[in-house]
């Protein structure tokens, strides 16, 4: 399979009244043709930072760093080379997607501007070339559709609107934040069967940033699992909800209820730190059941496991 | 029985697209009965718009019934302190402007409860695990799990006898989920406090949930044990639901 864009080892720091924060460092990962890369962590774990890093969507001011940057076989020199793939390179998707569009133009209209501006259509092929997207992301008959402003229709219609966006730049990569929370769950598994069809029909790689766990399971390919800005544990999917090895990523999979819990629910005691006041060491030792005496100290690197797992833990350190 | 409902309606009139139609008659809810118990926990399911927040808000006397009529148990002397709502989203249950103390206390002040203000507000931020440091705050210098705590404990400062909690973890992470879904039924088994648990996550209310009504389009299609309606669904309502959960 073709690895499309390869991250390796990025840092970022956004501006704050009083100084530089950390919130992203040292995450690398890569997305391959027509694969689903599921990020999932709790909220305020860097992962829409990472992915607005990606885009050049940060705050004015945010210091990016990295040691190396792929994209399609072309090495970034630096941040500013995220800006340039924006859009034909790697589009992107937000949550709420009423927000992200513009309710004075209707749907239609939002996408033949993208096909102008991003392909250079006519206003006759791009008329003709909206109507197929919109179709194509089952908003049919697409002639009443393209007539709709964004208030008329729901957030699930609207969700595929931007889906139909993300199509009109024909894009490599697809990174998608968030994109179906808030939706109900029926229309949840409809979104994200969407996605996951268009991603193996155009080859997309596809980064998912969710803390949907459910949802991951289900559409991922591979997975990765962020917590406090580093990225704590990386495997196939399968592998990393089946058999997780992180304490992390065991304790927080043991949160979800299941079919079978009664009673109380395990939780992880402590709550989620403060990038401004990180732990020394592993950010998860204050709260970590089976902490080793090195675990406030250092901070583990990523350890290889035989079955192609990486996880940053002390504990598998000998696996 | 604590609380029983008889054929609750409410309508809504919906303006047309344009102002020479007519306005739409959309009945929310339709001729809704339920009971519950003390120290129970009745669950509703349903998808998006099949009506679970305005029963909710029916229930909690937020909004009036067009028709129909809540009969109310021995228990309950007074409706508007003895039933309380949590809601979905923790961000807009606080005035941004106000402490938590002020908040918190408002409920006790409008029930003539301020003589025991200190005490039961103690009281309900140690049954939430929250420090009694949080009153002096603001709610933006909170996280959501520990917006809704509180959120939790204002409720709980009433002593509710009937609890309604519209979606209350719907917004938060699965840890912070679990340690309110905790914090819930550990409520529910000392205080004997009965509740109404709304949700369209099927694990979350299979977890809470003695009994389960299923919605959908205001009626409530479906109703028994909680096991019983979601290992074998009988209405195609209930079977959609479980078949559309994301996890199998």
């Amino acid at each position: 399979m073709k690895e499309i864009l390869r991250v390796e080892n990025l840092c970022v720091q956004l501006p704050l009244a009083d100084g530089m924060l950390a919130v992203a460092r040292d995450v690398s990962f890569s997305l391959f043709e027509g694969e689903i890369l599921c990020c999932v962590g709790e909220s305020g774990c860097g992962k829409t930072t990472t992915a607005l890093a990606l885009t050049g969507l940060l705050p004015e001011h945010s210091h990016v760093s990295f040691d190396r940057l792929v994209f399609d076989g072309e090495p970034a020199r630096d941040a500013r080379a995220c800006t340039r793939w924006r859009g034909r390179g790697i589009a992107n998707i937000f949550q709420e997607a009423t927000a992200h569009l513009d309710p004075l133009f209707c749907v239609g209209a939002e996408v033949r501007e993208t096909l102008t501006r991003t392909r250079g259509l006519e206003a006759r092929a791009a008329r003709d070339e909206a109507r197929r997207l919109l179709e194509r992301v089952g908003l049919r008959p697409a002639e009443d559709f393209e007539r709709f402003y964004p208030h008329q229709l729901s957030g699930g219609m609207n969700q595929r609107v931007l889906v139909a966006l993300a199509l009109a730049c024909a894009p490599r990569v697809l990174i998608a934040d968030e994109p179906t929370t808030g939706l109900d769950q029926g229309l949840r598994r409809e979104t994200a069967g969407l996605i996951r069809e268009l991603a193996r029909e155009e080859g997309w790689a596809v980064l998912w940033i969710t803390h949907d766990v459910g949802l991951a399971e289900e559409i991922a390919d591979r997975a990765v699992v962020m917590y406090a800005g580093r990225i704590v544990e990386e495997g196939r999917a399968e592998a990393v909800f089946k058999r997780p090895l992180h304490p992390y990523t065991q304790a927080l999979l043991a949160c979800r209820p299941g079919k079978e819990s009664t009673g109380r629910l395990p939780s992880i005691p402590g709550e989620v730190p403060n990038f401004r006041a990180l732990p020394s060491g592993c950010a998860f030792h204050p709260r970590c059941a089976r902490r080793l005496e090195i675990c406030d100290k250092d901070i583990p690197k990523t350890f290889c496991q035989p079955n192609g797992q990486r996880v940053r833990c002390y504990l598998l350190q000998n696996a | 029985m604590l609380l029983t409902a008889e054929r609750l309606t409410k309508v809504y009139r919906v303006p047309g697209e344009v102002f020479w139609q007519p306005a739409r008659r959309l009945e929310a809810v339709k001729e809704v009965c339920l009971g519950i118990r003390e120290g129970e926990t009745l669950g509703i399911v349903g998808a998006s718009g099949c009506g679970k927040t305005t029963l909710a808000h029916l229930l909690c006397h937020i909004i009036t019934p067009t028709s129909g009529r809540i009969a109310y148990g021995p228990a309950i002397v007074n409706p508007g302190r003895d039933i309380q709502l949590i809601s979905q989203n923790p961000y807009d249950a606080f005035d941004p402007l106000l402490s938590l103390g002020q908040s918190l206390e408002e409920p006790l002040l409008i029930h003539d409860l301020g003589s025991q203000r200190d005490a039961r507000l103690r009281q309900a931020l140690a049954d939430v695990r929250l420090d009694p440091d949080i009153l002096a705050r603001r709610p933006h210098a909170l996280s959501g799990g520990q917006r809704q705590r509180a959120a939790l404990a204002r409720a709980l400062a009433c002593e509710p006898k009937l609890l309604v909690c519209d979606e209350p973890t719907s917004a938060l992470d699965l840890c912070v989920q679990a340690g309110i879904l905790n914090n819930l039924t550990e409520l529910k088994d000392r205080r004997g406090l009965a509740l109404i648990f709304i949700s369209h996550d099927l694990d979350v209310i299979r977890h809470v949930s003695d009994r389960i009504c299923v919605m959908s389009s205001g009626i409530i299609v479906e109703e028994g044990r909680a096991r019983d309606v979601l290992s074998r669904p009988r209405h195609p309502v209930t079977r959609a639901l479980i078949d559309g959960a994301l996890r199998p």
